[in-house]
């Protein structure tokens, strides 16, 4: 079973409803109250199907609070390994729910993410930026390669209210907390786009 | 020619006018602007700039290991501003490299990092930010060419995934 040989727990407080999963005439959705980092997203999915495997019940909400969890590696080697339904027809990859605080990432993003470490600085810097630049009004991340340069890395891709000189002072502590978060080279992956209205 | 003439240039296209050649035009020229700037600085420290696209990445990278706030600050400042570039210049379906605050705010910025990387070239900073990138370069180059040596199996960093009971 997914639990077994685990001696870790992990406290979650993300709630997950209305799932369902295996075989193929199924379906696995899941959300969470608040945003939680992607060990955490990877362990509450877990917990949640295991708990209904176990219990193979319906139930339309089940609270992961206290659930045992697993070891990172194994969240990583399910997050690879194993195939989740949408629906009857469409099979979809599990990194099609994947998030970090709350938004939402593409399988691209997610491949580079995991590629080069990037997912617990990205769960820092998302905050970071909304901190920093106090009028934020969407965020998104987009993945991006330089064929010149054959170099790939996440935009992070933000718009922002404000005036050409409150921008540039914002820019400025964002960049240097931004130096002291994140170490070279998982800095080169990540790069700011900013849109101002 | 001396790279700040592109910024001037930069300066200029904002001040004639919202033309969406102009602004985008602006914000590849601070780009271009800044990195030789950081280039030529990098070179009077005795660093060596490969030629070519591959230069952006590594002006970059070695201003983001100098052990200095301000000028590692410059270093992602300008990766951020060649992604800006590459969308100013490829991107023409893309309307957010056509606004002028942002546009404004990249030249206004590229100002500011081409004022402080100027700073690299006085002392004391200019043997204390040299003496920096000099021994990260060293350390990088060690470890690449020491990495190269090994055999693939023990170039592996992540152990490999044991199976739970």
């Amino acid at each position: 079973m997914l639990f077994a040989g685990s001696n870790t727990i992990f406290a979650l407080t993300g709630t997950a409803s209305a799932w369902d999963v295996g075989p193929k005439d199924k379906h696995l959705t899941v959300s969470h109250e608040i945003a939680l980092p992607f060990s955490e997203y990877m362990i509450s999915l877990l917990a949640a199907i295991a708990l209904h495997q176990a219990s193979a019940s319906e139930a339309e909400e089940i609270s992961t609070t206290g659930v045992q969890g697993i070891a990172l590696k194994s969240a990583a080697f399910f997050a690879e390994n194993v195939t989740v339904w949408r629906d009857n027809t469409a099979r979809v990859s599990f990194a099609e729910g994947d998030a970090i605080a709350d938004v939402p990432l593409t399988d691209e993003v997610s491949a580079l993410a995991s590629a080069h470490a990037l997912r617990s600085y990205l769960a820092d810097m998302i905050p970071l930026i909304r901190r920093t630049f106090r009028n934020v009004s969407a965020l998104q991340l987009r993945y991006e390669h330089d064929s010149e340069t054959d170099q790939d890395w996440l935009s992070i891709e933000v718009t922002i209210t404000g005036e050409v000189a409150q921008i540039l002072e914002q820019y400025d502590s964002y960049v240097k907390q931004f130096n002291r978060l994140v170490p070279w080279p998982a800095r080169s992956y990540m790069r700011l786009d900013y849109d101002i209205m | 020619m001396d790279p700040k003439d592109f910024l001037t240039l930069a300066e200029r296209l904002v001040i004639e006018g919202t033309k969406t050649a102009n602004l985008r035009t602006a914000t590849s020229r601070a780009n271009y602007a800044t990195h030789h700037v950081g280039a030529h600085v990098l070179k009077q420290l005795n660093l060596t700039v490969p030629r070519g696209p591959q230069a952006h990445q590594e002006v970059a990278g070695l201003l983001q290991n100098s052990g200095d706030e301000d000028i590692k600050a410059i270093g992602t400042g300008l990766q951020d501003l060649y992604g800006a570039r590459r969308r100013a210049d490829y991107e023409l379906g893309n309307q957010e490299p056509e606004k002028l605050k942002t546009v404004r705010v990249h030249v206004a910025h590229a100002r500011q990092m081409i004022a402080s990387l100027e700073t690299c070239l006085a002392e004391p900073k200019r043997s204390k930010v040299g003496a920096a990138i000099r021994s990260w370069d060293q350390q990088r180059k060690t470890a690449i060419s020491s990495a190269a040596r090994k055999p693939w199996t023990e170039q592996l960093t992540v152990p490999p995934f044991t199976a739970m009971a």
